[in-house]
């Protein structure tokens, strides 16, 4: 259930709870406050600062309430990683991967596997390999042809009207989107629902950029489906690497670094994205895909709506 | 919508225990049984020539050239049409400007430290200009390679004519920064040495006083301009080709190109139009064939076309920005 940002802070008050040392609450304003939680209450965003990457990214989780509400035990979990370029800042790192696995196999995962129609070498040179090899999870890699691919479609999709998503997709109970925030070059920004393009089929992720950037409205468009392909998918979770990310020459790289140093775990995609955007300094309402995004109903742009927990940990 | 099968929906079997986990990689394919391609996806892209390929090859120094640094596996190469596999969405800006081919490397030194080298053969010296312009930043500091360089923490980034050569290390350590340097030395010799200036003719064209030259950006299209400054998500300027230089005070001037005054003319009106739709601008005055606008932080964009060039001029009062079109160079 979602609450306001205003009941949030006001339940929080009238229960009298102390909360998490350390913690705060982002106000209305924006402006973070020392805003006692309550024990019972989940934010819809939790957002924690830490050198340990894998560290922030258990906490992130259990302040939603833990990786047992998210994976129900005895299923298999997908997981999506952002691996396509090695170069620093650009790929999820391996210690929120990691944390994700374990928690996933605590929760009680029959399987994991890591979905990808990317080469071997790309999570090779990642260091993402080693972390799928050594926890214990499956490397699932799906061959790059249109078999391999099942049509979905999209009866309110505007411009994407038939995704084709991973057929592996739909052999596992839970699909975990575990993207990195950053910079891109055709159209600003990537998170949560951009880095779904890594279970639609490469070919029609060709049609986002189908008039090659020569057509007057064709950052709308590539913006557009991507909105719209997210109508396809709905991962149960999204852990959000915000650590150490490029904020120009997205995004493969290499440009410049930021280091926001948080994980943010949530399952709201549009108040996950707007988030992102607004750590590289960017309105979540400049960014046309995130505005798509929420006006197919996926979530709240408006992040003075959103209850996001911030914490050290 | 569909969701991978119901989060809350248990499975046939469940696995007592810790589960046997099956091989570290799966590969998964099925045998191919082609379908007719009834929705909207693109053709499969050609591949680069065997012959095309190896032309980028001599670029690529050996140990000889490279200092301590060793090659590490075979390269990769990609042409315009497959560019996508390797940077994904990242290509379309490479495909704006105009690209030919691109050589990708990887190099070892014995303490197993890692330098992705990147060359990438544009269509031209001022694409090759523009590209690298694009990459970089005023951070960092200039180095003596090719016919200009920079290096910024962790890569460097070097144009030669119509290539643009990139280094990437893992961390800006002193001895990251000198692989990049060395290797990067190593793709300088090899390259060729330009036969002419690779400047665009269009950069002469913007006002020349207190002009700021480590600020200039060259760009062929919609994508390139969007990245520096996104008047619109639509392409509302339509040009076909466009600068930028930067001036004390903030002040930035953008150049469009067109190919005639009557297409500039033309297109300079229907663009204030558009960008004053969007909720983004207010249009403040129009006047004498030039427009006043003011953006939603404030800022002022004041549009004028000049012949076939279209001045747009952000963060200077009118009279200012008047001055500047008035001062820069005719040809």
């Amino acid at each position: 259930m979602k609450i306001s940002r205003r009941d949030f802070i006001g339940k929080a008050a009238q229960t009298g709870l102390m909360g998490l040392a350390g913690g705060s609450l982002l106000t209305a304003a924006g402006r973070r406050s020392r805003a006692p939680f309550a024990a019972w209450a989940v934010p819809d965003l939790a957002s924690v600062r830490s050198a340990d990457a894998s560290k922030a990214a258990a906490k992130a989780v259990e302040l939603l309430g833990g990786m047992s509400k998210f994976v129900p035990k005895g299923s298999r979990v997908a997981l999506l990683p952002n691996s396509q370029s090695a170069h620093p800042g650009t790929f999820t790192k391996p210690g929120i991967l990691r944390a994700v696995i374990r928690m996933c196999r605590e929760a009680g995962a029959s399987q994991i596997d890591v979905l990808s129609w990317l080469k071997p070498k790309n999570w090779e040179a990642t260091g993402l390999a080693e972390v799928i090899r050594s926890e214990g999870a499956a490397l699932a890699l799906v061959e790059n042809s249109e078999s391999q691919f099942k049509p979905v479609p999209l009866a309110k999709g505007k411009d994407l009207t038939e995704a084709r998503i991973m057929r592996a997709v739909f052999e596992h109970d839970v699909l975990i989107d575990i993207p990195i925030v950053k910079d891109h070059a055709g159209n600003r920004f990537t998170g949560t629902m951009k880095n779904l393009m890594g279970v639609n089929y490469s070919q029609v992720n060709l049609f986002f950029h189908s008039g090659r950037f020569k057509d007057p409205d064709d950052i709308g468009h590539l913006d557009q489906c991507i909105a719209d392909l997210n109508l396809a998918v709905r991962p149960a979770l999204c852990v959000v690497d915000l650590t150490e990310v490029i904020s120009t020459n997205g995004p493969f790289g290499p440009g410049k670094l930021i280091q926001p140093g948080r994980v943010v775990a949530g399952v709201d995609r549009v108040a996950l994205d707007a988030y992102g955007a607004s750590q590289l300094g960017i309105e979540a309402k400049e960014i046309l895909m995130i505005r798509r995004g929420s006006e197919h109903g996926l979530g709240e742009i408006d992040l003075q709506r959103v209850s996001i927990a911030e914490i050290d940990a | 919508m569909i969701a991978p099968r119901s989060a809350f929906r248990r499975p046939r079997r469940a696995l007592l225990g810790i589960a046997k986990f099956p091989p570290f990689i799966i590969i998964v394919s099925m045998a191919a049984a082609t379908t007719a391609m009834t929705i909207q996806a693109a053709a499969a892209a050609p591949a680069l020539s065997r012959t095309q390929a190896s032309a980028l090859a001599r670029f690529l120094p050996d140990r000889s050239a490279a200092g301590e640094w060793r090659k590490k596996g075979d390269p990769d190469y990609y042409g315009p049409d497959d560019l996508y596999l390797y940077i994904d969405g990242g290509a379309e800006i490479y495909r704006e400007y105009g690209i030919l081919k691109v050589a990708a490397q990887e190099y070892k030194n014995p303490a197993d430290k890692n330098i992705s080298l990147e060359v990438f053969e544009m269509t031209d010296g001022g694409a090759g200009y523009g590209i690298f312009r694009f990459k970089t930043s005023l951070e960092g500091r200039t180095v003596p390679l090719g016919e200009e360089g920079r290096l910024e923490g962790y890569y460097l980034n070097f144009r030669k004519g119509r290539f643009l050569v990139t280094l990437t290390g893992q961390d800006d350590s002193e001895e990251t920064v000198k692989g990049l340097l060395s290797v990067g030395g190593g793709v300088d010799r090899l390259l060729p040495v330009p036969e002419k200036n690779s400047l665009p003719g269009l950069l002469s064209q913007l006002p020349q006083k207190e002009l700021i030259e480590p600020s200039l950006k060259y760009f062929r299209g919609h994508l390139g301009l969007f990245n520096l400054r996104p008047f619109s998500t639509r392409d509302v300027f339509r040009f076909k080709e466009g600068c930028r230089g930067s001036y004390p005070g903030g002040v930035e001037v953008y150049l469009l190109a067109y190919d005639t005054p009557a297409a500039c003319l033309e297109r300079s009106a229907a663009a204030v139009r558009a960008l004053g739709e969007e909720s983004r601008f207010r249009m403040v005055d129009g006047r004498d064939g030039a427009f006043l606008l003011e953006d939603s932080k404030k800022i002022s964009l004041f549009i004028q076309p000049r012949g076939n060039l279209l001045f747009i001029i952000s963060g200077a009062d009118p009279d200012r920005a008047r001055r500047m079109v008035e001062a820069a160079p005719h040809r």
